[in-house]
């Protein structure tokens, strides 16, 4: 569009700039002309059109009756028909008149033209000097080809670099749907988009999808190895399940020793279980699939619950516990997995005190969120061993004597993540240790 | 007392038959829902255990259908998922009750036995005796043998959910539920702790013990 702009310009400027250079040309070659027929009459004027001039002219001169006198034209431009200026009015002094060509006539859209210029000498008669537009035609015709070559290459080559810049710019879609295809067909999730670097749309969406994908991986690999966990941890009491079962098989027929092989069994049934949701849980909560039951909880209430789920506990142990609570705290949360996770730690605290030791319980609100803290005054745990009490199944040095399955600390985690909080710990060994949880309220109160 | 039980899975049926029979109940057994509505909408129960997971109809359809055609039969059901259905929460607040497979089978037997005295109406005991102990529930005092004993709350609630339910066997699980109102069970063994401290208060000689610890399943109070 613009290059068809460009040359409608710049042909008008040519073709406008082209006539007034021929209208110059007539206009002083008819000046040039009737100065010679005033001081030599008409053979001074044909002595000065025989004369060789730079720009070709025709010249006619016409006595009062319009009959020409004298014309002289130019043999490059003979398709003239003279006749019609004889025939025509005579023109007023200094105007233009054109006279249509006879050869192509009207089959071509632009024929050529005499153009003249009239002027009535002082003796009556009439001097015309015209010039063919044929000139300025072939020129004109020219550009008109030029540009229609220039016109065709500039199409092609934007035809061409548009394909181009279409084909580059759908190539990161063409490789994401390459990608998806591949690991729609093979299931190897290790795929990813090229990114080009131009930081453009696509790059970004290239990016966000390989993102999308290193998430979809990272939970794949996640989900696979609890699923290879769980199925390794559920061995070991499945093994010892059997065992006693097969060993009360072949001991003896007693009542007695069937009796407690039984109630083995049963026991290892029930821890089994127990196991089996904790780390379902942990597992769930982990992937980031931990289905919470949201209400509002009244935090002061249920630690006070969870306080009294160990009193006596805590008093066969002469462990004190004491709680430093507000009298109203509210946040939106799983009531009862939080008191589960508040267990597991005050659970924790009391396995680990000595007699005579001292627990204490406080939560508060700390801008956005409630913390709630648990301290005691027992074993503490080792520095090196600090970033691993998270982990399923760790069990301490220390917590080797003691029942449980390495599966509380876990669950905390996985409790307060779930609930988008966050856990920590402090500890001194021999002093005591702390964890703190921290869970955002979501509440209008 | 008449049981409708609904449970596809074979063996778990025989068990559960096998044990309600043993304590006393008639049981009817339907493979599916289908033969199970049927027989619900057919034969008077006092009461109905039914899987929510069935071939042809689920449990929960059933029990809505044979209440709008029949009136109340009280129900427990049992199902595999952890997950409680909002469903089943709706019906758990109308006073059926719901167990989680698996579970201990004097956990089942004790909430029947819930379930059908519940849906009697029977009139509440103001005291309640077993042996030599009897705990008055309106003045909250226990006495053994002339003998005051001083309990505490958890303690007083602990004693007269076994003397309630004297002669059956009651899981820690359920222990946990009635006296702290807790479904989960925390690792350290707290029923263990309040049993062997309720043990001292009332008493008696370690063979003329009232409370008897099951191996694997409970605690039943029963006369020595």
């Amino acid at each position: 569009m613009s290059s068809l702009a460009v040359f409608g310009l710049a042909y008008s400027l040519l073709s406008s700039s082209l006539k007034q250079k021929d209208r110059g040309a007539i206009q002083s070659g008819l000046k040039l002309y009737a100065s010679r027929y005033q001081n030599g009459g008409l053979p001074a004027l044909v002595e000065e059109v025989k004369a060789p001039h730079k720009e070709s002219l025709f010249v006619r001169v016409a006595g009062p009756e319009n009959n020409t006198v004298f014309h002289d034209m130019p043999a490059e431009w003979d398709d003239f028909d003279l006749k019609q200026l004889e025939n025509a009015a005579l023109p007023g002094d200094l105007r233009w008149t054109y006279l249509r060509g006879t050869d192509e006539g009207d089959l071509l859209p632009e024929p050529d033209m005499l153009e003249i210029m009239s002027v009535t000498l002082p003796d009556g008669s009439l001097l015309q000097v015209g010039r063919s537009t044929e000139g300025r035609g072939d020129i004109l015709e020219y550009f008109q080809g030029v540009f229609a070559i220039v016109l065709v290459a500039v199409l092609g080559m934007g035809v061409a670099g548009g394909v181009w810049l279409a084909n580059r710019s759908l190539r990161p879609v063409r490789d994401l749907a390459g990608v998806l295809r591949s690991i729609r067909q093979t299931g190897n999730m290790n795929a990813r988009v090229p990114i080009r670097k131009t930081g453009d749309e696509l790059d970004e969406l290239a990016e966000s999808f390989n993102a999308l994908l290193n998430t979809i991986e990272s939970l794949v690999n996640r989900m696979r190895s609890a699923l290879d966990n769980i199925a390794h941890d559920l061995r070991t009491p499945m093994t010892r399940l059997r065992g006693a079962a097969e060993i009360a098989l072949h001991s003896q027929p007693d009542a007695e020793t069937y009796k407690q092989a039984l109630a083995d069994c049963l026991e290892e049934t029930e821890q089994t279980l127990t196991m089996l949701n904790t780390l379902m849980d942990v597992a769930e909560a982990e992937t980031g699939a931990l289905k919470l039951d949201w209400e509002e909880v009244d935090l002061p209430a249920l630690l006070r619950g969870v306080v009294g789920l160990y009193e006596h506990v805590a008093e066969e142990k002469e462990i004190t516990i004491r709680t430093e609570l507000p009298a109203r705290l509210r946040l939106r949360g799983d009531s009862k997995r939080i008191r589960q996770a508040v267990a597991n730690l005050l659970d924790n605290a009391i396995k680990y005190t000595p007699p005579g030791g001292r627990i204490e319980i406080e939560a508060h609100p700390d801008q956005e969120q409630v913390s709630i803290s648990v301290k005691d005054t027992g074993m503490g745990i080792k520095p090196e061993e600090l970033p691993k009490i998270w982990d399923r199944l760790y069990r301490g040095e220390a917590s080797q004597s003691q029942r449980g399955l390495g599966l509380g600390l876990s669950l905390v985690r996985a409790v307060t993540l779930a609930h988008q909080g966050s856990v920590e710990t402090c500890s001194q060994p021999g002093q005591g240790s702390q964890f703190v949880i921290r869970l955002p309220i979501r509440s209008a109160d | 007392m008449r049981i409708l039980l609904v449970e596809d899975d074979k063996k778990t049926a025989a068990f559960i038959a096998k044990g309600l029979q043993r304590a006393g109940f008639a049981v009817d057994h339907a493979a599916n829902g289908e033969d199970g509505l049927h027989l619900a909408l057919t034969e008077p129960y006092d009461a109905a255990v039914i899987d929510i997971m069935l071939p042809a109809q689920d449990g929960l359809s059933l029990i809505e259908e044979v209440r709008r055609q029949k009136g109340n039969l009280p129900v427990i059901f049992l199902s595999a998922k952890r997950s409680v259905d909002d469903r089943v929460r709706g019906l758990q607040a109308g006073g059926d009750d719901y167990l989680t497979k698996p579970f201990a089978f004097s956990e089942l037997l004790a909430r029947v036995r819930a379930l059908v005295r519940r849906a009697s109406n029977a009139p509440e005991p103001t005291c309640l005796k077993v042996g030599s102990l009897s705990l008055d529930l309106l003045r909250r005092e226990v006495v053994r043998d002339e003998d005051k004993l001083d309990l505490q709350p958890r303690e007083f609630a602990l004693l007269e959910y076994l003397m309630r339910h004297s002669g059956e066997v009651i899981s820690k699980t359920m222990i946990l539920e009635h006296v702290w109102g807790y479904d989960f069970e925390p690792q350290t063994n707290v029923v263990d702790v309040l049993v062997c401290r309720l043990r001292k208060k009332i008493g008696a000689e370690p063979d003329a013990q009232i409370i008897h610890t099951i191996r694997g399943v409970g605690y039943v109070l029963r006369e020595s």
